[in-house]
């Protein structure tokens, strides 16, 4: 991940609810093909952070001021417009909790179809595209027939990554998105994550609270805390050799280390 | 905070009424909505209290007429003019505060406390009480309730007593069935649980524990309710059913005006003016108290 | 899907059952002796005697209920004292006019609400949305029968734009006669291509028909902003942000399908209220349906009809509620599913 020009950029980001700064990162990066783990307790500014890149911070009504950058390309202050040809095309987010991921009244081949057809226009390639996706994911294409409420948490997961890959996104923001699932789904996820890094240079920035599953998967982590980075350092060598006491601490409370970090 | 000697034992998390009530008041004083749309309610209530100090011609609001002043338009003697009997519609309509809106707050006041009782009964015993007493309302609420009230105003005596009476038979189950889903959900919590496990008669723990969870729903739907019932007063009036001449029954008046109203306009425009007035206060507060107290519900109207 | 309807069908026969003695009760409600009223003021005792005996008044409650109910399913809805022709014919006649009324204010209500519903959401707490709150406000608050008078007086009598009363020209129905296919006017006479009547009979429905739409759209309106403001904090929304679909296609598109249910159960309500709105609305426009029949029978104490009316109008509304939830459950993929 030594590029010239990292896929994505964060400097000096700063972002705040009126006079209350929640994030304050002054570097973080993430290269193609790679996967960054954000962790930290919640409120410490992960999720924030993933929205602040998806542009939709701004909207929740927070103030963003520093720099982003995607491919070389400024996305702090961009026009909504552009920022809205990005989100899904380049980008897409992988949701915290999957069974409200997708309109309950729609199927979710739906969702698949109308978001193709936005960003790659009409044509009989959508639905080609959409069954592709899906079995990149290890899903019957048969699926975008149903219902959300017909699929389980981990398949809806497993959609949700299919619809970014549909689109032909390169980066997506995972925010939690094994929290709500659980143990043995959780595994597939990452291992989901973890080919689609290896076989198609698929950047994931993986916000988590949980290092268990981030030392399992991801090639580096930054830990967050009050919304700054206290230490960002390839995940093996965090786990193995925490500098911070906050990192320890996290450390700590993750009960099955070492059991289920194998995914 | 608030150890009422009679719940013993205070089982976990009874709801503190007092503190309530004065956290409903703080929040009233911060929405200008509120205080705006109660204030000009309290000060129709007002006008409807002083109409015979207030009216320049508080005869005409009762059969006096004044002939020779027929069917003049707005003045400054006349502000609304007057009808085809020279009676000054200013000041009918100033009367006119003490039918339409004195009707409503009866009937939602009687339909209150009727449907309440009937709710809290159904939702807290539930069973074959329940069933019984909700198909009941089921029936009721079959048939739109400007009709039914208009069926039963037309066989009951006319005049002012039978639409109130009318409407107050129609109106009680939308308050028993809210009542009824409120407490049936609270009736199973493990605090009133434990009241009936110590014995506390069943009055006092429907008083004390289950009516309290009712009472902002109760608050807003009824201030809605006012201006809703206000509408199908008039509307009874309108056709004869409600108020009778020489009444300055809002209602009434545009009915009278009817055959006149594309000469003379303002004999009738301005009693409908004043019941979309007081309907749309209604409406405003009930809209204001359920963003208040109440954010999640949507409105029915 | 089965059972579901089942158990709604059995229940909206109930209250049906229900209803139909309500009605009984309140026709006995009149004051004084019905067999008097029946036999007329000068009528001796033993007329009298004759009459209840003939109305079966002598006989127990419950079986003079039985009876009633009977009557009621048989079609015998008895005799209208004013029209001297039976209840259910007078009914039946009357009713196309005022279902034709009452869907054209939905259809309206619809057309208007949704749109100005999801403008209000899309520009929440700014000026279109203040102003659609607003409107609805008005809308929900006027009385029916004055808005009537004012539309009239200025769209008739001012503007001379469109007819006063009734509901088409006399003088066209004697040339162009309207073929009963539906039982509906405007329906009719668009699918037989009878154009010259269907101008006629569409001019006279407008006005009338604004009147009674003012109250859907109003309501329409504050339930789908209500609605689609609810679903915005869902992931779901959030998801489809993420997605880069612009606000509007957000609301409309996505956000709005969640509304189609509320709004449907909305419209059984909107159209019980309006079938009876509409009383007021046909007193104002003359406009014959069931509404004129209903107000002209009160006023002169026409039990037979009065009840009549409820039954009928509370049935439809029934109906209404009924065929509402089976679409909901048709519409829902959460309930069809099951």
């Amino acid at each position: 991940m030594s590029t010239a020009e990292p896929l994505l950029a964060i400097r000096d980001l700063r972002v705040s609810f009126g006079e209350r700064t929640q994030v304050e990162l002054a570097e973080l990066t993430l290269g193609a093909g790679e996967i960054l783990g954000l962790a930290g307790e919640s409120g410490a500014g992960k999720s924030l952070t993933g929205l602040a890149v998806l542009g939709l911070a701004r909207r929740a009504g927070a103030t963003v001021t520093g720099s982003i950058r995607l491919a070389g390309e400024e996305l702090v202050g961009a026009p909504e417009r552009r920022l809205r040809l990005l989100r899904g095309s380049t980008m897409a987010l992988i949701p915290q909790s999957p069974a409200g991921a997708f309109n309950p009244v729609l199927p979710v081949g739906t969702t698949v179809l109308r978001a193709l057809r936005l960003h790659r226009g009409a044509g009989a390639t959508a639905r080609e595209r959409a069954e592709s996706a899906m079995r990149r994911v290890w899903l019957d294409p048969e699926h975008l027939a149903r219902y959300p409420h017909q699929l389980s948490g981990g398949q809806l997961q497993r959609v949700a990554i299919a619809l970014g890959l549909a689109l032909g996104a390169q980066l997506l923001i995972a925010d939690e998105p094994t929290s709500a699932l659980d143990v043995t789904v959780q595994a597939e996820i990452c291992k989901l994550l973890a080919e689609l890094r290896d076989k198609e240079e698929m950047s994931v920035l993986f916000v988590s609270h949980d290092l268990a599953v981030l030392a399992g998967l991801c090639d580096r982590i930054a830990v967050m805390r009050a919304g700054r980075v206290i230490e960002a350092r390839p995940a093996g060598e965090l786990v193995a050799d925490p500098r911070e006491d906050y990192t320890r601490e996290l450390l700590a409370a993750v009960p099955r280390l070492g059991g289920a970090t194998h995914a | 905070m608030t150890a009422s000697p009679d719940s013993p034992a205070s089982p976990s998390a009874a709801p503190a009424r007092p503190s309530a009530a004065r956290r409903t008041l703080a929040e009233l004083r911060r929405s200008p909505a509120i205080a705006v749309a109660a204030g000009l309610l309290l000060l129709i209530a007002l006008v409807a209290l002083l109409a015979p100090w207030l009216a320049p011609h508080p005869e005409h609001a009762s059969g006096a007429t004044d002939t020779g002043q027929a069917l003049r338009p707005p003045s400054a003697a006349h502000w609304f003019g007057t009808d085809e009997l020279g009676r000054d519609v200013f000041s009918r309509v100033l009367y006119g505060a003490r039918f339409g809106p004195t009707i409503a707050l009866v009937v939602v006041v009687v339909s209150l406390l009727v449907g309440t009782v009937v709710g809290l009964v159904a939702g807290y015993f539930g069973g074959w009480i329940d069933e019984i007493l909700m198909r009941v309302t089921d029936v009721f609420l079959a048939v739109p309730a400007l009709l039914l009230a208009l069926a039963l105003a037309a066989v009951l005596p006319r005049g002012l007593v039978g639409v109130t009476i009318a409407l107050a038979v129609t109106w009680w189950p939308w308050y028993a069935r809210l009542v009824r889903s409120e407490a049936a959900s609270v009736a199973g919590r493990r605090h009133i649980e434990a009241c009936r496990a110590l014995g506390l008669p069943h009055w006092r723990i429907l008083l004390r524990h289950v009516l309290p969870g009712s009472v902002t729903p109760l608050l807003v739907q009824a201030s809605t309710d006012i201006g809703g019932v206000i509408l199908v007063a008039s509307g009874l009036s309108f056709l004869g059913l409600g108020a009778q001449s020489p009444t300055p029954d809002w209602g009434l008046m545009v009915q009278q005006s009817q055959n006149r109203f594309m000469t003379e306009w303002w004999i009738g425009t301005f009693p409908g003016l004043a019941i979309m007035l007081v309907a749309a206060l209604c409406y405003v507060l009930g809209d204001a108290l359920r963003d208040r107290l109440d954010p999640r519900r949507t409105p029915r109207l | 899907m089965i059972a579901y309807t089942a158990r709604r069908l059995g229940l909206s026969a109930l209250v049906a059952l229900g209803v139909v003695v309500l009605t009984f009760v309140i026709a006995r409600l009149v004051p004084g002796d019905p067999a008097a009223g029946w036999a007329g003021p000068r009528a001796s005792p033993e007329e009298r005697a004759r009459v209840r005996e003939e109305l079966g008044l002598d006989r127990p409650t419950h079986e003079q209920i039985i009876d009633y109910v009977g009557g009621v399913l048989r079609g015998d809805w008895g005799i209208s004292v004013r029209t001297h022709r039976p209840v259910l014919d007078d009914l039946l006649s009357l009713l196309p006019n005022t279902l034709q009324l009452v869907l054209a204010g939905l259809l309206i209500g619809l057309l208007v609400g949704v749109p100005a519903g999801l403008l209000a959401a899309r520009w929440h707490n700014r000026l279109p949305d203040v102003l659609v709150r607003s409107a609805a406000i008005v809308g929900a608050s006027m009385p029916v029968f004055w808005l009537a008078l004012l539309l009239q007086t200025f769209f008739a009598g001012q503007l001379r734009l469109l007819p006063v009363a009734g509901s088409w020209d006399a003088d066209m129905l004697a040339q162009y006669p309207l073929a009963k296919v539906t039982g509906l006017p405007l329906v009719d006479a668009l699918v037989t291509g009878n154009w010259p009547m269907l101008a006629s009979v569409f001019d006279h429905l407008l006005l009338p028909a604004l009147v009674v739409s003012a109250y859907p759209v109003a309501v329409i309106a504050r339930l789908v902003r209500a609605s689609v403001l609810d679903t915005l904090g869902e992931t779901h929304i959030q998801m489809v942000r993420s997605l880069g679909f612009a606000e509007r296609a957000v609301l409309g598109r996505f956000a709005v399908r969640l509304s189609w249910n509320p709004v449907l159960q909305l419209c059984a309500l909107i159209f019980g209220y309006s079938l009876v709105n509409s009383f007021l609305v046909e007193a104002v426009f003359n406009y014959p349906g069931l509404g004129r029949y209903a107000a002209n029978s009160a006023t002169v104490l026409d039990v037979p009809a009065i009840v009549g009316v409820t039954l009928l109008v509370a049935l439809l509304y029934i109906a209404a509620n009924l065929i509402v939830d089976l679409v909901h459950a048709a519409l829902d993929p959460r309930i069809r599913l099951r």
